[in-house]
């Protein structure tokens, strides 16, 4: 951590909102983007997560070591007012393993169709936006958070664990049950369209 | 012989469509049509979610109201 980012903490927790926000100015585009996709299924919640995070962290500078990597606290903060959110709703459902052994063990391929969108198609880039919110939104909340983590901000599996509070291999577990569940509804979907 | 099962591999595939390296699926993957199209499907999910096809910057407005709150 450098002196300056030292200076702004101290001065934050001190009560000076004008050095918190400057503390936080690198932050506040990384909270927002995981809680838009963290909060898929109730896109409403989105704006106070983003505020709640960084009201909540203002409060609670104190307790921030200054060891401690700011930004993986922020993501901690975040992560449990999503959680919060989340677990007040219906008990969350088991994510199935979706792909089917066939009569050899192996794993029915269920790959997109030639007709799936590149990420880089700016046309289709809404049908994309709308398919990846709405399987988003039925995955259960501990697993939109893994994926978000890991595969939207780009975290390490180790980072993520640390932010959840979980395993690595509770963290790798959710990674690719989750990303098995999207693809199929990703495939479920553009295989429609096509049709 | 024992049958194979593709499940055994699941973790060395997301693994791999993280980018990295396993060899001992590497030298599978020859031989093995429902891995390397489990393989190619990972990827594309993943490159989907890279995107960030939900957007990323938090609005001005929204940066504006927690300045005020923060201030209050």
């Amino acid at each position: 951590m450098d002196a300056r980012t030292r200076g702004l903490i101290e001065k934050a927790r001190n009560g000076d909102a004008a050095a918190f926000d400057a503390l936080i100015r690198g932050y506040q585009d990384p909270i927002y983007r995981m809680a838009r996709h963290v909060c898929a299924a109730a896109p409403g919640e989105v704006d106070d997560v983003f505020q709640d995070t960084f009201l909540t962290a203002f409060k609670k500078l104190k307790q921030f070591r200054g060891d401690a990597d700011l930004k993986t606290w922020l993501y901690r903060i975040a992560s449990n007012l999503c959680l919060m959110r989340y677990r007040k709703k219906a008990a969350r459902p088991e994510v199935p393993m979706l792909d089917r052994p066939d009569d050899d063990g192996n794993l029915v391929p269920a790959d997109f169709p030639e007709t799936a969108p590149a990420p880089e198609e700016a046309a289709r880039r809404r049908e994309l936006t709308d398919a990846v919110a709405s399987s988003l939104a039925e995955l259960p909340v501990d697993y939109r958070l893994v994926l978000t983590l890991r595969d939207v901000e780009g975290l390490s599996a180790e980072e993520t664990a640390k932010i959840l509070k979980l395993s690595v291999p509770a963290v790798k577990s959710r990674l690719h049950r989750g990303r098995l569940f999207l693809r199929d509804r990703f495939q479920a979907r553009f295989a429609e369209e096509a049709a | 012989m024992r049958k194979h099962d593709c499940r055994t591999w699941l973790g060395f595939l997301c693994d791999e469509a993280d980018g990295k390296k396993a060899p001992r699926l590497r030298a599978h993957l020859p031989d093995c049509p429902p891995c390397r199209a489990m393989l190619a499907s990972l990827k594309r999910t993943v490159a989907v979610l890279r995107a960030r096809p939900l957007g990323g910057a938090a609005p001005a407005s929204l940066k504006a109201a927690l300045r005020r709150r923060l201030r209050r």
